[in-house]
C-alpha cells in the first residue's frame, strides 16, 4: 500500500482499539470512596458478616485557599470528615459489594489503614477476612490488624480526638505506641505470616472504647489458629515483646536498693534471640535477652554516680524483664499458644527432628521448660550525675 | 545469506539483551519458588544448568559463523529435514513468545488494572514488539542498552530499600527439601528462564566476532542469574513462608515498603520493570520466529510476516490456557520436559550430526 | 496529479535551458540591453555608462543593484582608475588583454572574477557585485563591492547564556564564516561553497575541519545539498527539511545554532555545520539527542554544577512531557499509588468539577498554547497586560469557578515552564505530551511506558547522517558517556572526542592533564 494509507489505517486500527472498546479501569476520584478503616463482626445470624466501614470524606473547603465565593456550602464548625457506611453479607467478599446498596461511592481499599475484627467474630475465625483481604489486591498487607472486646463496629464509628480522620488517628496511635512498648503493632501481614505456620499463634493489638467513650490500645489478643483464645494484658504483651525483639522504647521502672524510692530506665535498645535445641525428642529452648538503658528519673536521692549502684540497678532491671517475660509465658501456656514462636525455632534448627515434634506441639508446649538469659546494661546517666538533693 | 538482516551488534551489546532478555518475566515470577527457602539456591544450580545447555549450543554456533540455527539446520541436515527442524525450532520460538503475552496479561489484569479486557494488553504490547522487530536486530539492542540499566538500577534501589525489612531467619533451614525434588526445581529453573538463551542461536551471527559468543553468552547467564537471585532473595527474606502463598512474590515485596519518610507505594516500578523487560524478551522471540520464518521459506523481506504472525502470537496467547491455574500447572510438569526438548536436544543432536559428518567443511581457496 | 508534475518538470528544464550556457555579446549595448530585458528593467537596476580614459569612443559601464553595493566603492576604486583621463588604459589594445590588463592593473577591488557567460553575469549583479563590461569585449568583470545594510553582531534572542561570548549569528553569511575563522584558527578549518534554490540563487557554505571530520560525511552532506531542486530557499530550515535524514519522524535530526562558540565546538567534535546566505541560523550535522541538552553555559561554569543543570535538564524535559500523564494516571487509575493525605487533598480539590481529569489537563493545556501564541505576536504595549490578564483570569478564576481543579493548573503550568528548560526540543516534546496524555487517558501507567517505549524505538532507529541518534547511550560508549552526557567533566578529562562522530582523530588533549602543582624536581620558572 502507498504510505499514507499504511499510515492512516494504522492509525485507525490503533485509534479504534483504545477508543472505540472505551475505557474501563478510569475511574474517577469523585466516584471512589477511601475506605480508611474497616471492622468485621459477626451477623444477625453467625453466618453473615456485618462490614462497617470509614470512608473518607473530602470537603471542598480544605483544598481552595481563595474560594470564599465558590464554598457556598458553610458545613458548621466542625465537619465530619468520614462516613460510616454499614453492609450486610454472606462472606466478607459479599458484604463489600452489598455496600453500593447504600452508598453512592465504590468502596476504594488500597489507602485502608486498620482493620478491626470484633470479639464474636473472631472466636468464630477470621479465615474468611483474611481470605478476602490478602487475595484482593486494593487491600494492602501493611494494614494494621486489631481485635476489639466488644464489637467493631463500636470502634469504627467512634469519632477521632483531633478532629482528623478516626483510623488515621488510630494508626499513629499505634506507632506511637512505641514509645513504651507495651502494646504490640501487627499488620495483616504479620497475622497471616504467623497463621501459616502450624505451630505459631497469630497476634492483634486489642482494642476496646473505654469507660469514657474514647478508643484504647489495651494489650494483645490471642489466636489458636484462625480463632481468637484470649487477650494478655500490656505487662505480658512486653514481655512477648522482649523475647520477639519489637521493643523500640520504653520505660523500666525499678525499686532502688536501700528503699531509696524508684528509678526509671529509659530503654535504650533491646534484642532477643530464640534459640532451640534437640535431643532425642526432647526440646530445649533459650531465649537470650539483651537490653541497653539509660537512668531516666528517680524518685529518692539514691546516688547514680557509682558503679555498684549501677550494676544493682541493672540486676533489678532484668529481673523485672525477667517477670515480664515470664508472665507472658505462662499466658501463653495456659492458653495453649506458641506466641513466641518456639516451634519455628525448632524447625529452622533441626528439621528433620521437626517432622516428628510438629504434630505433638500441642502437648509439648505447655510442659516447655524455657532457659531465659537477660543482660541488661546501663550505659547511659543523663545530664547529671548525682540526684538533686540537698546535702 | 543475512540480507534480511544487516545490522551487526558487538559483544557487550549482546550481553545486555541476554540479560534483559533473561529478566523478562522473571522480573516478576521468579524462578524455583516451589523450592521455598531454598529457591535461590534452585537459581544457582538452574543457571548452571542453563550454562551448560549454553556451552552446547554456543559450541554449535562457534562451528558455523556467520550461520543462523536455521542455515545451520539446513547444512547439517539435508535442506529438507533441516527445514522441517527449522519449522520445529521456530514453533518453540513462537510458543513462548504467546507465553511471554499471556504472563504479561495475566500480570496486569491480577494486580493493576482489572478491569480492562486481556486483550488490550496484548494488543498493545504486540504492536509496540512489531515496531521494534520491523526496525531490525539493531534497534531491539539499543533499546535494550537503554532499557536494561534502567532495570537494573530500579532492582538495586528496591533491594537495598528491603534490606531493613529482611529477616534473615526466614532463609533457615537451608536445605529442607529433598535433593532430588530440588534437582527438579533447579531443572525448572535451567527451562525457564536460562535456556530460553538459546534463541539467540538465531542472533550470534549478528555478533561482531562470531568466536566471542560463547563467553559473552555465559557472562550473560551468570549476570542474569545474579540479578534474579537478588530479586528472589528480597522475596524469601522479606515474605519468608508466606511467599508460597503470593501468584506474584516480587511484586508483594515492594508493596510492602515501610520506609520512614517516603510514604509513596513503589509497585509502580515493578510494573514498569515488567513491562520494558516483558517487551525486550517478547521482542526478542518475535524477531526470532519472523527472521526464522523469513530464512526458511527464503524470503526477500520481512515486513509482510510482521502483522501476521503478532496476530496469532496474540490468539495463540489467549488460547493456550484457559486460566491462570493451568498457565502455573503447565509450567511446573510439562514445560520441563517441552522445553528441554527443544534447549538441550535439538542442538545438541545437531552438534553431533555435525561433528559426525565433519561439517563445516573447510573451503580452500577462493 | 501525474500530469501536474510531469509540467512541473518540464518547466525547470525549459529554464534550465534558458539561463544556461548564453555568453556576452562584443556589443556594449546590446550587453547592457539584454541586462534590463532579462532583469525587467527593474528601477534599482543601475547602469553606469563611461569612457575608459576619458575617450568617447571606448566605452564601458559599470551594473549594479542600487542598495546592494558600496557606492563609495565603486566610484573610487572601480570608476575613478577607468575613468579619468590620466588613466593608462588608451595605450592598451582593444579586446580580451584589454579587459585581463583592466582587471590586474586598475581596478584595485580585493575579490575580481572573470566571466563570460550571460547568466552568471546576471547572478553576480543580483547578488551585490558590481560589473564592468567593456565594448568590443566579450567578458565581463564581476566586482566585489558589497555595501548592503546588516545587523550588528548581537546576542541571539533564542540562545541567551549568562557568562560567556555574546556573539551571534546575523544574516550575512561572509560575516558568519568570519565569526567563525576568529574562533577557530586552524588552517584546517575548510569552507565549501554551494548553491541551492533555483530563484533564490541562496549561497550554502559547509563547514568543517579537515582533519577531524569524516569525509564520508561531507561527501553525504554536499551530495544532499547538491540534489535539492526546488527553486526558494529562504532559511536554514528549509535546507535542512530537504537534507535531513527521517523526514517523516517529528524528531529533528541536525542541529541548529546562531552561536559562533557552538558552531565551533561542535566543529572540533568532528561535526559539519552548513552555513546558508541569509539566516543566522547554522546547522549542524550529524546530531545526537544528547545534544538537545547541552548549552554552551554547562562549559562556563564549573563541573560540579554544570553536571548538576545537566541532570536538571533532562529532569525537567521528563517533566515537561511526563506530568500531565503522570497526573492523569495517578489521580484516574493508580490512586493507590498517592500518598493517603496527599490522595485526600487531590480529591477535596477536585471535588465537583464537572470534568474528568484527562479533559481538565488536555483543555488547559490548549489554552496555554493559544496564550503562549498569543503573547509571541503580541505588540510590546499591550504585551504585559494581556500575560497577566490570561494568567490571571484562566488560572484563578476557572478554579474558583470550578471548572478546574488547582492541582490540574499547576500541573499545566509547571509543565509548560519546564519544556522551556530545552528550547531545541520543544516542538517535539509538546507532540509526546500530548500524545502520551492521550494514552495514559485511556491505560494510566501502561499507557504512558507503552508510549514511552514506542518513542524510545523510533529514537533508536533513527539515524542523523550514519550516525546512530542515541549514541553514546545506545550504542554505548562509555567515556563519551561520561565525559559529557552522565556528568559534565572537567575539560582536563575530556581527552577524546565523541567516538560516533569522530573515529579517526580521536585525541584531543593530553592525557589527564589537570592543573595542579609543580611536580617534584620542575622549578616555577620550567611550567
Amino acid at each position: 500500500m502507498k504510505l499514507q494509507n499504511r499510515l492512516t489505517f494504522s492509525i485507525l486500527i490503533i485509534a479504534m482499539t483504545l477508543i472505540g472498546s472505551g475505557c474501563w479501569s478510569y475511574r474517577e476520584l469523585e466516584t471512589l470512596g477511601i475506605v480508611s478503616g474497616a471492622g468485621f463482626d459477626l451477623g444477625k445470624d453467625p453466618e453473615q458478616v456485618l462490614l462497617t466501614v470509614q470512608v473518607i470524606k473530602a470537603s471542598k473547603g480544605k483544598g481552595g485557599g481563595n474560594g470564599s465565593l465558590g464554598d457556598g456550602q458553610g458545613q458548621g464548625s466542625r465537619p465530619q470528615p468520614v462516613a460510616i457506611v454499614e453492609s450486610n453479607g454472606a462472606t466478607a467478599f459479599e458484604a463489600v459489594r452489598n455496600a453500593v446498596s447504600k452508598f453512592s461511592r465504590r468502596l476504594y481499599w488500597p489507602h485502608n489503614q486498620i482493620l478491626i475484627v470484633g470479639k464474636e467474630a473472631a472466636e468464630n475465625g477470621v479465615k474468611n477476612y483474611l481470605n478476602f483481604g490478602i487475595r484482593q489486591t486494593e487491600l494492602r498487607p501493611t494494614a494494621w490488624i486489631m481485635i476489639s472486646p466488644g464489637k467493631a463496629g463500636d470502634l469504627i464509628r467512634a469519632p477521632g480526638e483531633m478532629g482528623q480522620i478516626p483510623a488515621m488517628e488510630i494508626k499513629d496511635m499505634l506507632q506511637a505506641q512505641s514509645a513504651t512498648s507495651e502494646i504490640g503493632s501487627f499488620t495483616f501481614y504479620d497475622f497471616i505470616e504467623r497463621l501459616m505456620s502450624k505451630t505459631t499463634a497469630p497476634l492483634a493489638t486489642q482494642i476496646r472504647l473505654n469507660k469514657e467513650g474514647e478508643v484504647e490500645l489495651a494489650g494483645t489478643a490471642i489466636f489458636k489458629g484462625e480463632k481468637l483464645v484470649g487477650f494478655i494484658g500490656k505487662k505480658e504483651t512486653r514481655g512477648l515483646l522482649w523475647v520477639i525483639g519489637k521493643i523500640k522504647s520504653g520505660v523500666v521502672i525499678v525499686k532502688a536498693p536501700a528503699n531509696k524510692g524508684k528509678v526509671s530506665l529509659g530503654i535504650i535498645h533491646a534484642a532477643g534471640k530464640i534459640q532451640a535445641e534437640t535431643k532425642n525428642d526432647s526440646v530445649k529452648i533459650t531465649v537470650k535477652v539483651n537490653v541497653q538503658s539509660g537512668l531516666g528519673e528517680q524518685t529518692g536521692d539514691l546516688d547514680t554516680s557509682k558503679p555498684e549502684v549501677i550494676k544493682s540497678l541493672a540486676r533489678r532491671e532484668a529481673t523485672v524483664i525477667r517477670n515480664e517475660i515470664n508472665a507472658a509465658f505462662k499466658k501463653a501456656q495456659e492458653l495453649n499458644a506458641d506466641i513466641f514462636g518456639f516451634g519455628e525455632a525448632v524447625h529452622r534448627a533441626d528439621f528433620k527432628a521437626w517432622k516428628k515434634l510438629e504434630p505433638r506441639w500441642d502437648e509439648i508446649f505447655p510442659k516447655l521448660k524455657v532457659k531465659l538469659i537477660v543482660k541488661t546494661n546501663i550505659s547511659l546517666n543523663g545530664l547529671i550525675n548525682k540526684p538533686i538533693s540537698q546535702k | 545469506m543475512s540480507y534480511l538482516e544487516q545490522g551487526k551488534i558487538s559483544g557487550s551489546q549482546l550481553v545486555i539483551l541476554m540479560v534483559g532478555f533473561l529478566l523478562g518475566s522473571s522480573v516478576v515470577i521468579f524462578p524455583g519458588q516451589a523450592a521455598r527457602q531454598d529457591a535461590w539456591i534452585a537459581i544457582i544450580i538452574g543457571a548452571v544448568e542453563g550454562g551448560i545447555f549454553a556451552l552446547i549450543f554456543t559450541t554449535l554456533a562457534r562451528r558455523f559463523p556467520g550461520k543462523t540455527m536455521v542455515e545451520i539446520l539446513e547444512t547439517v541436515f539435508s535442506p529438507y529435514l533441516g527445514k522441517l527442524i527449522a519449522v520445529i525450532f521456530v514453533w518453540y520460538a513462537f510458543h513462548d513468545g504467546s507465553f511471554v503475552i499471556r504472563n504479561f496479561t495475566d500480570f496486569f489484569t491480577t494486580t493493576v488494572m482489572i478491569e480492562t479486557p486481556n486483550i488490550v494488553f496484548a494488543v498493545l504490547l504486540t504492536i509496540v514488539a512489531a515496531l521494534a522487530v520491523g526496525n531490525g536486530l539493531e534497534v531491539i539492542t539499543r533499546c535494550s542498552l537503554v532499557l536494561v540499566p534502567l532495570t537494573v538500577l530500579f532492582l538495586l534501589v528496591t533491594f537495598l530499600a528491603q534490606l531493613s525489612q529482611v529477616e534473615w531467619t526466614n532463609f533457615l533451614p537451608v536445605f529442607e527439601i529433598p535433593v532430588w525434588q530440588l534437582l527438579k526445581i533447579s531443572h525448572s529453573a535451567a527451562v525457564f528462564p536460562f535456556g530460553e538463551t538459546v534463541f539467540f542461536l538465531m542472533v550470534f551471527p549478528f555478533l561482531n566476532r562470531t568466536k566471542e559468543c560463547r563467553r559473552k553468552t555465559v557472562i550473560g547467564v551468570l549476570l542474569g542469574a545474579l540479578l534474579i537471585n537478588i530479586i528472589a532473595w528480597g522475596g524469601i527474606g522479606v515474605l519468608g513462608p508466606t511467599r508460597a502463598l503470593f501468584t506474584y512474590p516480587a511484586y508483594e515485596v515492594v508493596k510492602m515498603f515501610n520506609l520512614p519518610f517516603i510514604n509513596t507505594r513503589f509497585e509502580i516500578i515493578v510494573v514498569i520493570n515488567f513491562l520494558t523487560m516483558g517487551f525486550l524478551k517478547l521482542a526478542v522471540l518475535y524477531y526470532v520466529t519472523v527472521l526464522g520464518l523469513g530464512q526458511i521459506f527464503h524470503l526477500r523481506s520481512l515486513r509482510p510476516l510482521i502483522i501476521p504472525i503478532g496476530i496469532l502470537m496474540i490468539i495463540l496467547s489467549i488460547i493456550n490456557f484457559s486460566g491462570i491455574t493451568e498457565n502455573f500447572e503447565f509450567n511446573t510438569t510439562s514445560n520441563l520436559i517441552y522445553s528441554t526438548f527443544f534447549q538441550l536436544v535439538i542442538p545438541l543432536i545437531t552438534l553431533i550430526v555435525a561433528m559426525f559428518r565433519r561439517l563445516p567443511r573447510r573451503e580452500r581457496g577462493c | 496529479m501525474k500530469r501536474e508534475i510531469a509540467k512541473v518538470k518540464m518547466e525547470f528544464a525549459k529554464e534550465e535551458f534558458i539561463t544556461k550556457g548564453k555568453d556576452l555579446a562584443l556589443n556594449l549595448t546590446a550587453n547592457l540591453d539584454s541586462i534590463q530585458s532579462e532583469l525587467n528593467n527593474s528601477s534599482d537596476l543601475i547602469i553606469r555608462r563611461f569612457g575608459l580614459g576619458g575617450s568617447r569612443q571606448d566605452q564601458g559601464a559599470v551594473v549594479f543593484i542600487d542598495g546592494l553595493v558600496d557606492k563609495k566603492e565603486v566610484e573610487w576604486s572601480i570608476l575613478r582608475p577607468l575613468m579619468l583621463k590620466e588613466a593608462p588604459i588608451s595605450d592598451k589594445p582593444e579586446g580580451e588583454d584589454r579587459l585581463e590588463y583592466i582587471e590586474l592593473s586598475l581596478i584595485t577591488v580585493g575579490e575580481i572574477s572573470r566571466e563570460h557567460q550571460f547568466n552568471r553575469i546576471i547572478a553576480a549583479v543580483l547578488s551585490g557585485k558590481t560589473a564592468l563590461l567593456i565594448d568590443g569585449s566579450g567578458e565581463a568583470l564581476a566586482i566585489a563591492t558589497p555595501g548592503w545594510e546588516k545587523r550588528s553582531v548581537n546576542q541571539p534572542d533564542s540562545e541567551v547564556i549568562v557568562k560567556g561570548p555574546r556573539e551571534g549569528f546575523i544574516e550575512t553569511l561572509r560575516t558568519n564564516t568570519a565569526l567563525l575563522r576568529r574562533k577557530l584558527g586552524d588552517p584546517g578549518l575548510t569552507l565549501e561553497a554551494l548553491q541551492v534554490g533555483t530563484r533564490t540563487k541562496t549561497e550554502v557554505c559547509i563547514a568543517y575541519l579537515k582533519d577531524i571530520a569524516d569525509p564520508k560525511l561531507i561527501k553525504e552532506i554536499k551530495q544532499r545539498i547538491n540534489r535539492i531542486n526546488t527553486d526558494g530557499i529562504l532559511s536554514a530550515e528549509t535546507v535542512e527539511e530537504l537534507i535531513e535524514d527521517a523526514p517523516l519522524s517529528f524528531f529533528a535530526t541536525m542541529g541548529y545554532t546562531e552561536r559562533p562558540d557552538v558552531v565551533s565546538a561542535k566543529l572540533l567534535e568532528g561535526r559539519a555545520a552548513i552555513f546558508v546566505d541569509g539566516t543566522p541560523v547554522v546547522l549542524t550535522a550529524p546530531f545526537l539527542f544528547i545534544e538537545n541538552f547541552q548549552s554552551p553555559d554547562d562549559y562556563t561554569y564549573k563541573t560540579y554544577y554544570g553536571s548538576m543543570i545537566r541532570w536538571f535538564r533532562y529532569t525537567a524535559f521528563g517533566i515537561s512531557i511526563l506530568l500531565p500523564a503522570i497526573y492523569v494516571a495517578l489521580t484516574a487509575f493508580h490512586q493507590e499509588l498517592l500518598p493517603t493525605q496527599l490522595l485526600i487533598t487531590m480529591a477535596a480539590a477536585t471535588e465537583g468539577v464537572p470534568f474528568p481529569g484527562v479533559v481538565e489537563v488536555l483543555g488547559l493545556g490548549v489554552i496555554f498554547e493559544i496564550i503562549r501564541e498569543a503573547g509571541i505576536r503580541i505588540p510590546r504595549p499591550i504585551g504585559q497586560t494581556v500575560s497577566i490578564v490570561g494568567a490571571l483570569v484562566i488560572g484563578e478564576a476557572t478554579v474558583t469557578a470550578g471548572l478546574v481543579g488547582a492541582p490540574v493548573v499547576i500541573v499545566v503550568a509547571l509543565t509548560a515552564i519546564s519544556s522551556f528548560v530545552t528550547p531545541s526540543i520543544v516542538q517535539e516534546s509538546k507532540i509526546i505530551r500530548l500524545g502520551i496524555t492521550i494514552l495514559a487517558g485511556f491505560l494510566g501507567a501502561f499507557g504512558i511506558t507503552i508510549g514511552l517505549l514506542a518513542i524510545l524505538i523510533h529514537l533508536a532507529s533513527l539515524r542523523s547522517f550514519g550516525v546512530p541518534l542515541l549514541s553514546p547511550m545506545a550504542p554505548m560508549h562509555l567515556r563519551s558517556l561520561t565525559q559529557d552526557v552522565l556528568i559534565r567533566a572537567p575539560w582536563w578529562m575530556m581527552f577524546t572526542r565523541p567516538k560516533a562522530i569522530a573515529d579517526q582523530n580521536r585525541t584531543r588533549q593530553k592525557f589527564y592533564s589537570r592543573p595542579g602543582p609543580p611536580e617534584e624536581g620542575e622549578s616555577e620558572e620550567n611550567r
